[in-house]
């Protein structure tokens, strides 16, 4: 005899219950025109999205650099007709992280990481993540993704309570119950799970491929889309460590680059816009910002590569060679710090802190006269410095007439 | 750089959030991936031990824990900048500043202290090659009588030890009571040299009160961290994590 995994009635019950939660997940994409939520729910997301908005200002987490972001607002704005979204209101924001990741709220704020903008290589690769996030937007995931967690608790429940009362064919364990029970969780909670670790795994899909047929239809290079997951994949393999967020867990990774390529398989290659030197140029003063935050954590390899990046498009960038001194100095490589400052100066002589990395490194050398020279153009550069007072006793120390009367 | 830290330390706060959820109880001392500490830090400077006011004999007992956290340091392969070149380059930076310290209230200037500490931190590295500072204080706070600290999962805990009660030896206090009583805390934080928190972590050495019958007794400040095994073993404790086979 066969053997019967569900017993009839149990099988019944779910049969009738799962279409009913199907049903009330079918959320319609936003339209064109403005959109505000009728249901309490999708309010609530709203609500607790525009509080983690907030919260994230109010703790300077959001990079401010006016140029980026209206460059980033043009590439949603191209994208946005190809998702059916024309008009839909987007806010793209950039977040002080470091590390790689992006993701959609459902109040249509976009967020994207320093390191993911500091990791990529031109605005085809920029459009796929912003499509993928787009995609979830538009598509209401958040919406889907909460009523999908509480059907799936309603249907636990009630296979729970079935199997409490038949005890038929079934082990029944407590501790798979109790955490499908969490499942329905709390709103909050959702918006940061689908922050940190992703949407489901056919909602993700879903982003996918609706962003990359609207990069593709925008005119970008499709063959673009993988490489945003190669590097992301190589990057969190560099680090020997899980990054913290969903675009570093592997296998997630490594099943996106494959749905990539088998989209661009059965879509074709045929090409397009990359746009390369627009991308370095929105992102140039990010990459110096984002290499600071890696040098204060001790990421040294990162900022070395970013700054790098930095100088590949600007090789005449003063603050490209400060970074790359302050990188060397922290590696106790004076010599090395020494001409980075040094070109520094050389392109900007106004560089201030360029002028007071030399001065100083020249007083540890014991070069007084060098020294003094440096941090006296210093002080007239930055006279109400955070450490002027401290300077100008420095600059009092090695003048050669105090030193004599010493 | 300034908008850098706080940033770094917005997102380590994040992370070690998130982190903390993941990983249970555990207390992990790391507040930046270990990898990077490893592969970053190899020369670290200490910082002079801050006591509390009421210790006597402050001097010997701060050469005695500074011997024992660069002994433990060594062992871990950790070259070590004794506290005294940090206290020689500090005094040149306090003097500099026009002082650091208000005359007559002792309050620090906060602007003038954290520029002192950054460019005593930035002339040692310049000078000896420093990677990070050891911060080290003993404090004076509430301590749970008879279960663990909260913010360590200690293995050695002042409940477990003899004290010494104006001169006499006292039995360890009754355990699992709900009171808490004040202890002494070692706590030991590892900067670096853009003052980003890499490693902290307290553990506690000794009650300073006793039971008393219904009430609390203090012991006499002169009773304090006078067993050089409870602090020894505490020093080892902060410290374990940081030198442990692997974290070099």
């Amino acid at each position: 005899m066969r053997h019967r995994l569900w017993p009839r009635p149990l099988a019944l019950l779910i049969a009738l219950l799962l279409p009913l939660a199907c049903a009330q997940t079918q959320v319609p994409p936003l339209r064109r025109n403005a959109f505000t939520p009728d249901d309490e729910d999708e309010r609530q997301l709203w609500n607790q999205a525009a509080e983690l908005d907030q919260a994230l200002a109010e703790r300077d987490l959001v990079y401010q650099d006016p140029d980026l972001q209206a460059y980033l607002d043009g590439v949603v704005q191209q994208l946005q007709p190809h998702l059916g979204a024309q008009g839909v209101p987007v806010h793209v924001a950039v977040l002080r992280d470091p590390f790689l990741n992006a993701s959609a709220l459902p109040n249509g704020t976009l967020y994207v990481h320093m390191g993911l903008l500091a990791a990529m290589d031109n605005e085809a690769q920029l459009a796929t993540v912003l499509g993928h996030e787009l995609s979830h937007y538009v598509g209401r995931h958040a919406l889907r993704e909460r009523r999908m967690h509480e059907n799936r608790e309603s249907v636990a429940t009630a296979i729970i309570t079935v199997l409490a009362i038949t005890a038929a064919g079934f082990s029944g364990s407590p501790n798979v119950a109790a955490e499908l029970m969490q499942l329905g969780g709390k709103v909050g909670e959702n918006i940061v799970a689908n922050q940190v670790s992703g949407y489901s795994r056919d909602l993700e899909r879903a982003a996918d491929q609706a962003g990359i047929e609207a990069m593709i239809a925008a005119g970008y290079d499709p063959r673009e889309a993988p490489t945003v997951f190669v590097r992301l994949q190589e990057e969190a393999a560099e680090e020997n460590m899980p990054e913290p967020y969903f675009f570093g867990s592997h296998p997630k990774l490594e099943e996106r680059i494959e749905a990539y390529r088998e989209l661009l398989r059965t879509r074709g290659t045929e090409g397009g816009r990359v746009e390369a030197d627009a991308y370095r140029d929105a992102v140039s003063r990010l990459l110096l910002d984002d290499a600071a935050i890696d040098l204060a954590l001790g990421r040294e390899a990162h900022a070395r590569r970013t700054i790098d990046r930095h100088l590949a498009h600007r090789p005449e960038s003063a603050g490209g060679y400060f970074m790359l001194g302050e990188a060397r100095r922290r590696a106790h490589d004076a010599a090395g710090a020494e001409a980075a400052y040094t070109a520094a100066v050389g392109y900007d002589p106004t560089h201030a802190g360029a002028h007071r990395e030399l001065g100083l490194l020249y007083r540890s050398q014991g070069r007084d006269g060098q020294a003094r020279l440096a941090l006296s153009h210093y002080l007239t550069l930055a006279p109400a410095a955070r450490d002027a007072p401290l300077i100008r006793a420095y600059v009092d120390e090695l003048d050669p007439a105090r030193a004599a009367v010493r | 750089m300034k908008r850098a830290k706080v940033a770094a330390a917005l997102v380590l706060w994040l992370a070690l959030a998130q982190a903390a959820t993941a990983a249970g109880e555990k207390y992990d001392p790391y507040k930046v991936p270990r990898e990077h500490v490893r592969a970053s830090v190899h020369t670290i400077a200490l910082e002079p031990v801050r006591l509390p006011p009421s210790i006597e004999n402050g001097a010997a007992l701060r050469a005695r824990i500074e011997s024992l956290l660069t002994a433990k340091l060594r062992s871990g392969g950790f070259t070590v900048v004794p506290a005294a070149e940090y206290e020689q380059v500090w005094r040149q930076m306090s003097r500099r500043l026009g002082g650091v310290f208000d005359a007559l209230t002792g309050v620090a200037d906060q602007a003038k202290y954290d520029l002192a500490r950054e460019h005593t931190a930035r002339e040692l590295a310049d000078r000896l090659e420093i990677d990070a500072l050891l911060v080290t204080m003993v404090s004076v706070s509430a301590l749970p009588a008879g279960i663990r600290s909260s913010m360590f999962e200690a293995k050695y805990y002042a409940a477990g030890q003899m004290l010494v009660f104006r001169g006499e030896p006292i039995r360890g206090a009754p355990v699992n009571l709900p009171q808490k009583v004040l202890g002494t805390y070692l706590n030991v934080r590892l900067d670096n040299l853009d003052g980003v928190d890499l490693y902290s972590v307290r553990a506690p050495i000794e009650w300073v009160e006793i039971y008393a019958g219904r009430d609390h007794d203090g012991r006499p400040p002169s009773e304090w961290l006078t067993d050089p095994s409870r602090v020894s073993e505490t020093v080892d404790l902060t410290l374990d994590d940081l030198v442990a086979p692997g974290s070099r």
